[in-house]
């Protein structure tokens, strides 16, 4: 009898979660994600500020583009590299499979350790805590850059991770890019759904962007494994 | 049954070549792969796995391609070469995991992984993470990953390398005993007598090619145009060296301590002639054989003396 598919990823999830938990990643990450935290009680401290969940956004955006990375892009590329991915792909199972297994363990610790950060930060440095918007964008925007991170780092197993974060890095300045180039910034997107301008942001066509970009990375990333050998 | 079946396989990384031009096939039983470092053991043995699919030719398992086909790995067992896994995990996690991955129901999963363990004596061990093992331990770990969903096709590259002499043995034993219980296994080594305590059947492999395949006595027969040793320890050497010293089948006489050592191109007749001139000297004959029933001479000769490790 040979595994069905969700079974694999399924099994997979549950043993990269195991992993996480007992190794130092899910540490770092925690330490990386109060940076955000630290910032706003700072703000606190020094005394009432204004509005400045602006500010603390864009700081939650280098956030964004670390964690996701670190879990998923690090997984990724050390199974390939420490060549741990033979003991998988020798199996009866899809090669797709093991990405996906990974994605669905790693990317819900990455959102909520996003999504904490930012609320808590928040909660500290500012007099009023951002509208649930603000979480839920941050929250699809975590979702989608581990997805990108997936792709990157099927396609560039050795630098998955750096080059994930240099590419939300550009995404930074994709943002300030003329309208049809921000479409592809994900960063855009989230402080367009977080804080619209006074004329009104499409929140659908935000969502539908950001879900574009990630899962072309995804697919990419979905594609090339298909032939990649170990 | 052919259990594996390589025709004209060839595979490149690049412009590197791992196995170029392989046609070579596998009915059963335990045969070992044996090369130097480097000369496509390992290529040939991920193409089985399914690892990596062939840039030129065919190679199949049980009739389909382990790379594209599912069910194929399904009856493969595979423990790589390479020393890392997940050392988080407890080894009877890990060999649960594994055997989950290779189709073990869910209820049946941890038994599974236990008996495997137990069969490779790791039983003591199972609750302890793999990070603290040691280089027999994990080799052992690799072995239970492999064999825990009772593959029909076994392939161990490399299983003793770095593995202490006792436990040497007794994971030789535990891969005989595999044999035994009707299991096809391919077992790959640089080492000749890692090999030779396995198996007599072997595949040499060197620079990605199969140099030879078989007994390792019918191997003997590929390699006859070189002189095969026979050493003959007696009470007077001199005596039989008399009586064959005009045989038409020794070519070279030589004496050693205790003894005599012959050479021959013709190991049967030669073997036929010993024995006669023996009988008719009337000497003792305390030891006779061949130093080169041994795989390190027919490496040697197969590969012109260079390729031994």
């Amino acid at each position: 009898m040979t595994p069905t598919a969700a079974g694999a990823v399924g099994t997979i999830a549950a043993i990269t979660l195991r992993r996480l938990l007992r190794g130092r990643t899910l540490w770092v990450a925690g330490v990386i994600a109060l940076v955000p935290v630290a910032f706003g009680a700072v703000l606190r401290s020094v005394g009432p500020q204004g509005d400045l969940a602006d500010e603390l956004l864009t700081f939650q955006m280098l956030v964004l583009a670390v964690l996701p990375p670190m879990f998923i892009a690090s997984s990724i590329g050390e199974e390939i590299e420490d060549r741990t991915i033979t003991y998988l792909w020798s199996r009866p199972i899809p090669r797709w499979a093991v990405v996906v297994g990974k994605l669905l363990a790693l990317a819900p610790p990455s959102v909520a350790l996003v999504v904490v950060s930012w609320h808590l930060g928040c909660s500290l440095g500012l007099e009023a805590v951002p509208p649930l918007r603000s979480h839920l964008a941050l929250a699809g925007a975590a979702a989608v850059v581990s997805a990108i991170a997936t792709g990157i780092a099927v396609l560039v197993p050795r630098h998955g991770m750096a080059l994930t974060i240099g590419y939300m890095l550009l995404d930074f300045w994709l943002g300030i890019m003329p309208a049809s180039i921000q479409n592809l910034s994900v960063l855009h997107h989230v402080l367009a759904i977080s804080f619209p301008p006074p004329e009104g942001s499409d929140v659908l066509t935000a969502a539908i962007w950001m879900a574009v970009v990630g899962g072309g990375w995804l697919g990419a990333g979905l594609w090339r494994i298909r032939g990649l050998e170990a | 049954m052919t259990v594996v079946a390589a025709l004209g396989c060839s595979k490149w990384y690049g412009h590197v070549l791992g196995v170029s031009d392989v046609t070579w096939r596998l009915r059963g039983g335990i045969v070992g792969l044996l090369g130097p470092n480097g000369a496509g053991k390992s290529t040939l043995m991920k193409m089985m796995a399914g690892l990596l699919r062939p840039s030129r030719g065919s190679l199949t398992v049980f009739g389909g391609s382990p790379f594209d086909d599912v069910a194929v790995r399904r009856r493969i067992g595979y423990a790589p070469e390479h020393e890392k896994t997940w050392d988080e995990l407890s080894a009877l996690e890990l060999v649960i995991a594994m055997a989950r991955l290779a189709g073990v129901p869910a209820g049946r999963a941890r038994e599974a992984a236990e008996a495997a363990i137990a069969q490779v004596g790791m039983t003591d061990a199972m609750h302890r993470r793999v990070r603290g093992f040691s280089k027999g331990m994990r080799q052992r770990t690799k072995l239970a990953t492999a064999i825990a969903h009772d593959p029909d096709l076994l392939l161990f590259d490399e299983p003793l390398t770095g593995v202490d002499p006792v436990a040497r043995i007794d994971i030789v034993e535990r891969i005989r005993a595999l044999g035994a219980r009707g299991k096809t296994i391919v077992v790959s080594s640089h080492v000749l007598y890692e090999i030779e305590a396995l198996t007599s059947e072997i595949v040499v492999i060197y620079r990605g090619q199969v140099l030879a395949e078989g007994n390792i006595y019918e191997i003997r027969k590929l390699i006859d145009r070189h002189p095969h040793r026979i050493r003959i320890e007696c009470d007077r050497p001199r005596a039989v060296a008399a009586a064959l010293a005009t045989s038409e089948h020794v070519s070279r006489l030589v004496f050693e301590r205790g003894g005599l050592l012959l050479e021959t191109r013709d190991p049967d007749r030669c073997y036929d002639e010993i024995a006669a001139a023996v009988l008719a000297s009337g000497v003792t004959v305390s030891e006779l054989g061949s130093p080169d029933n041994n795989l390190g001479a027919v490496f040697d000769y197969l590969t012109g003396g260079g390729g031994r490790p």
